[in-house]
């Protein structure tokens, strides 16, 4: 009987893919790209339905379950390049989702690299899975079962799964594609006292204060500006002397590096960084700068 | 304090210059630079005849086409790379539809490849130049 109840339902999934039809449990995916790693889930996202429980009922999801956050065929999770999750390492490629269900204590996140698995096989446990533990949080009632990024950062975001009132976080980091720290004796040959010109039509504006500095293993700039987001910005380094300015968020970190808008070529004469054009996405000169002291 | 900035009012509060309206922006690829094609000409870039007269436009259509052996062994970052009939940088310079009289990814690299090019860097040079700049 469970044979043939499992056909009629693989069956049934089957047919999702080739005909206009209501499910219960529509098919949904989201995209996200953070710093050129493009983060991809799709899942079949199951409704509440007036259900008074959705985990620890029969009718929903039972506890001790291992359960694909999802419906139907098993939520899978792809990276294009390495992430963490939680700290623990995912290589690039696709993943099926589950998760431990569980009454107290915290869940299991399990990442299997078997994909394109029904819901009702859920995989044993193995030594090519990725799994830890989440904690799960109360949350406002959410209808439909919802992966997304709601939070994001220069280098990562927040992972969440949520349906019905219960919700899982999980911190998602990825490879950033810059190192915004720099050692001392890589710093110094910048930092001082500059000045520099806007260039407008091909000719020099009014000369404004230019600081570079070096403060938590970071160069760091400040010109000319009313703005306290930039009174202090980072310059990160794309190649051997051009770099690129960070812009610090409120809670100091950097949020975008601001290219290929605004690229500053340095020039150095005996190991010295001793002037420095800022060029445009078009390669225009858009600054003109030198040291004075 | 506001709680967003834009980019516009970052670079105008720094430096009060105007941008240059943005392209589409591009993501950081992973994608290899193509091998320039032995003989490849500059017979399919567009001429000013074809350029609805700009002058900014005809400038780096014409630099292109000077130097189609080393715009050929670059890989555009704006994402035209993965397009049927793309080869390289030079195809986002070829035909009626060419991608670079709209696309300010494209120009950009075109006129950061033709100065280093005219600065006498080689193409691997110049290869890194585009990737740090607008990959």
């Amino acid at each position: 009987m469970k044979t043939r109840l499992l056909a009629i339902a693989l069956t049934l999934a089957t047919a999702t893919d080739l005909h206009a039809q209501i499910r219960a449990s529509e098919l949904g995916s989201f995209t996200q790209t953070i710093d050129g790693t493009k983060i991809s889930m799709t899942y079949s996202r199951p409704r509440g339905r007036g259900r008074d429980t959705l985990f620890g009922s029969v009718k929903s999801v039972r506890w001790g379950e291992v359960w694909t956050p999802g419906a139907n065929y098993a939520t899978t999770f792809e990276v294009n390049r390495p992430v963490t999750l939680d700290g623990h390492a995912v290589k690039p490629g696709i993943y099926s989702v589950w998760m431990v269900v569980r009454q107290s204590g915290t869940w299991t996140m399990v990442l299997d690299p078997k994909v394109r698995v029904y819901h009702m096989s859920p995989p044993d446990s193995n030594a090519t899975q990725i799994r830890f533990p989440v904690k799960t949080h109360d949350a406002p009632y959410l209808d439909v079962l919802t992966w997304s990024m709601p939070e994001l950062r220069a280098n990562g975001g927040m992972l969440t799964m949520q349906w019905g009132r219960t919700r899982v976080d999980m911190n998602l980091d990825v490879e950033p594609s810059y190192a915004l720290t720099m050692s001392r004796a890589d710093a110094d040959p910048y930092v001082g006292v500059w000045e520099y010109a806007e260039i407008d039509s091909g000719k020099a504006g009014p000369t404004h204060g230019f600081v570079i500095d070096y403060e938590n293993q970071t160069l760091k700039g400040r010109w000319h500006s009313d703005s306290s987001y930039f009174k202090h910005f980072a310059l990160v380094k794309i190649a051997p002397e051009w770099f690129a300015p960070g812009v610090y968020d409120d809670r100091g970190q950097v949020y975008e590096v601001y290219k290929p808008e605004l690229v500053l070529e340095f020039t150095r004469e005996n190991g010295r960084a001793t002037s420095f054009v800022a060029r445009d996405d078009q390669d225009k000169i858009v600054m003109k700068g030198k040291r004075v002291r | 304090m506001p709680q967003t900035f834009s980019r516009r009012q970052f670079v105008a509060s720094a430096a009060a210059f105007v941008l240059l309206p943005r392209g589409a922006r591009a993501m950081r690829s992973a994608g290899q630079h193509p091998t320039p094609r032995p003989g490849i000409t500059a017979a399919k870039v567009l001429t000013r005849d074809h350029l609805d007269g700009s002058a900014a436009l005809i400038e780096v259509f014409d630099g292109v086409r000077a130097i189609p052996q080393v715009i050929d062994g670059i890989r555009c970052q704006c994402g035209c790379a993965t397009l049927d009939g793309f080869y390289s940088l030079l195809s986002c310079y070829e035909g009626d539809d060419a991608m670079a009289k709209i696309c300010h990814i494209c120009q950009g690299e075109g006129r950061l490849a033709i100065r280093l090019h005219r600065e006498g860097k080689s193409l691997d040079e110049i290869r890194n130049a585009i990737d740090a700049k607008f990959g």
